[in-house]
């Protein structure tokens, strides 16, 4: 499970690395736009902003498969098994339960944005399908956690190295 | 439970949260929902959760910290860097300390093209330590030198912690980016001198590198100057008020890819390299930010920086002792906890202290504006302290996983550059001017 399911946040990343990429010609586009053709790109500002939210969304659970968020690191394992197992699972629990937060209120906020036409400020994007994939990818990223919960005490093992790099 | 009690539980909550390995940026999410939830309602608090990660993956001026992060993984990826770091060897290796100086000044470069210390450690590092071996440097000295000018990718602009310092105060970021640039560089001034008075106490710990012709120097000169040119437009771009951060930015990324295209190093391989590192290091700082914008409206709810505020005030403390209190409580945190976890969590108590201390008018900053981008350069070079403060030094990590030396040699070695860091942090909290001067000449 572990190698493809890298595979997939690896690939959700690079999709997430492209738009990026778009987002910075985009913005280099506008200014020689601006500069030379005095002509700015109307609407630039709504790309990037929602553009933004599909890069980070995709590349979130990447971030946390390569232990990419920060932790503070004091000291090694616990050598108490039992207790160490306990730290882990209530690491792993505590994101699961964001995650699946922000995924559930995600789905308040699309009924919320279709009823007021939410969309952003000058060309009216609308904000519908970005909050979708917010929730898409959160309920993912949570799967995700609990999944290789699942298989590291299956397998018999805790891997802390998943939590976080140290600080 | 009154508001200030339960603040002091959320405090603690976090603090257990964080020894137990959470990441910074969740523990500061459930610490914060745990509040909201106490002081006002379950649903306000998952409400405050939704909307602040909405709100900061919406925030388009924080654009700016992949697009410059982009840069610099590019150049790093096509060995932009290493051109900086051989330019410098060319012209002073030969020098006795010379390969050390050509590490700062290295770092100096690569810090105008990244706003990671890590990056700028580790990039340099690869090159610079296994040259240094070569001519026998001493290793903690070497260590030292890499570890410490790696720290000056966060106050050379751009740096990723104006960006996060700017958008937590409301200041600009364009500003915060100049007001970098002096402290910068008397701090790199500062860690020459530094490795001048050590090998000068000391020759054999630098021996000084093999001599270029002027020829070969030249070419490398040139080399660089690509780089220098980035640089230039760039940040040159803000400080003319040509380009805002986030136009800099993109237009930085695409000509670092544009130079990189016309170098052998750089692969496709390597460009998509370049973008995972970027996305992991954005997602990671964001949620920083998005765990600060939920912990940030607790805190506020709990009143505690208000009263603590008021309370210091009232002990009637001179300024400048309650300015060097903060200061050293920042680097008595710096030594285990991670320098922008540091910020996020300290500054929204921190901030109204020093607003209300009277700070402003002893050292003669006239408005409130000048003094949080002052604070904000003092704050960042105690976080760089912070990246090379034993136990928890990012960047005593990044120069050990590229070398094998002990832990306890880099920090020895480290120690002399430390002492450095803080002469330039005195230097800075005493002549304001040093940060003030650009951004006050800076045009709209």
């Amino acid at each position: 499970m572990g190698r493809f399911v890298d595979r997939v946040v690896m690939l959700m990343a690079v999709a997430g690395g492209l738009v990026l990429s778009a987002l910075v010609l985009l913005t280099f586009y506008d200014v020689i736009l601006r500069y030379f053709f005095s002509a700015p790109l109307r609407g630039r500002q709504d790309i990037v902003e929602m553009g933004m939210v599909l890069t980070l969304m995709l590349a979130a659970p990447y971030t946390w498969r390569i232990g990419g968020h920060i932790s503070v690191d004091l000291y090694g394992k616990i050598p108490f098994q039992p207790l160490e197992i306990l730290r882990v699972l209530l690491v792993k629990f505590a994101v699961v339960g964001i995650f699946s937060l922000i995924a559930w209120r995600a789905i308040e906020a699309i009924e919320d944005a279709s009823l007021f036409n939410e969309a952003t400020n000058m060309i009216f994007i609308p904000h519908k399908p970005f909050i979708v994939a917010i929730m898409l990818t959160c309920f993912l990223h949570a799967l995700i956690v609990l999944g290789e919960t699942y298989t590291e005490f299956r397998a018999g093992l805790i891997a802390p190295d998943n939590e976080g790099k140290p600080s | 439970m009154t508001p200030v009690s339960t603040g002091f539980f959320g405090l603690v909550l976090l603090l257990v949260l964080l020894a137990l390995r959470l990441p910074v940026a969740f523990a500061m999410i459930v610490a914060g929902l745990a509040g909201i939830t106490i002081l006002n309602s379950w649903s306000a608090a998952v409400s405050t959760l939704f909307t602040e990660s909405w709100g900061t993956l919406t925030y388009v001026e924080l654009t700016v910290i992949p697009l410059f992060v982009l840069m610099g993984n590019i150049a790093s990826t096509s060995g932009m860097s290493r051109d900086l770091y051989n330019t410098a060897y060319a012209w002073i290796g030969h020098f006795r300390g010379g390969l050390a100086h050509a590490t700062i000044l290295g770092c100096t470069g690569f810090a105008a093209l990244s706003g990671s210390s890590v990056a700028s450690a580790l990039t340099i590092g690869r090159v610079a330590l296994p040259e240094m071996k070569r001519f026998d440097y001493d290793s903690k000295f070497a260590a030292g030198a890499v570890a410490a000018g790696g720290t000056l990718g966060i106050l050379i602009p751009p740096s990723t912690g104006f960006i996060i310092y700017a958008i937590l105060t409301e200041e600009s970021i364009g500003r915060l980016f100049l007001a970098g640039v002096i402290p910068g560089l008397i701090l790199s001034g500062c860690f020459m001198a530094a490795i001048w008075t050590l090998t000068m106490l000391n020759p054999a710990i630098g021996p000084a590198g093999e001599k270029f012709g002027f020829m070969d120097r030249i070419k490398l000169l040139i080399r660089g100057t690509a780089i220098l040119m980035i640089i230039i437009i760039s940040i040159g771009g803000i400080y003319g008020g040509a380009f805002t951060p986030v136009e800099a930015a993109a237009v930085g990324a695409v000509l670092a890819f544009l130079f990189s295209l016309t170098r052998k190093e750089f692969t496709l391989k390597g460009f998509i390299d370049a973008l995972l590192k970027t996305v992991a290091t954005t997602v990671m700082i964001y949620f920083i930010i998005i765990g600060a914008s939920v912990f940030s409206p607790f805190l506020a709810l709990t009143q505690i920086p208000s009263t603590l505020a008021h309370t210091l005030i009232e002990m009637a403390l001179h300024p400048v002792v309650l300015l060097a209190l903060v200061l050293a409580v920042f680097i008595f945190l710096g030594t285990f906890l991670d320098g922008f976890a540091m910020m996020v969590l300290v500054l929204p108590i921190v901030l109204p202290i020093i607003q209300q201390s009277g700070i402003a008018e002893v050292l003669g900053i006239t408005s409130e504006s000048d003094l949080i981008i002052w604070f904000g350069v003092i704050m960042v070079i105690v976080l760089e302290m912070a990246l090379i403060s034993p136990p928890v030094g990012m960047n005593v990590f990044v120069v050990k996983s590229v070398s094998d030396i002990s832990m306890k040699e880099i920090y020895r070695g480290i120690m002399p550059f430390w002492v450095a860091m803080l002469v330039c942090l005195i230097v800075i909290v005493t002549f304001p001017q040093l940060s003030l001067y650009l951004p006050a000449t800076m045009k709209n």
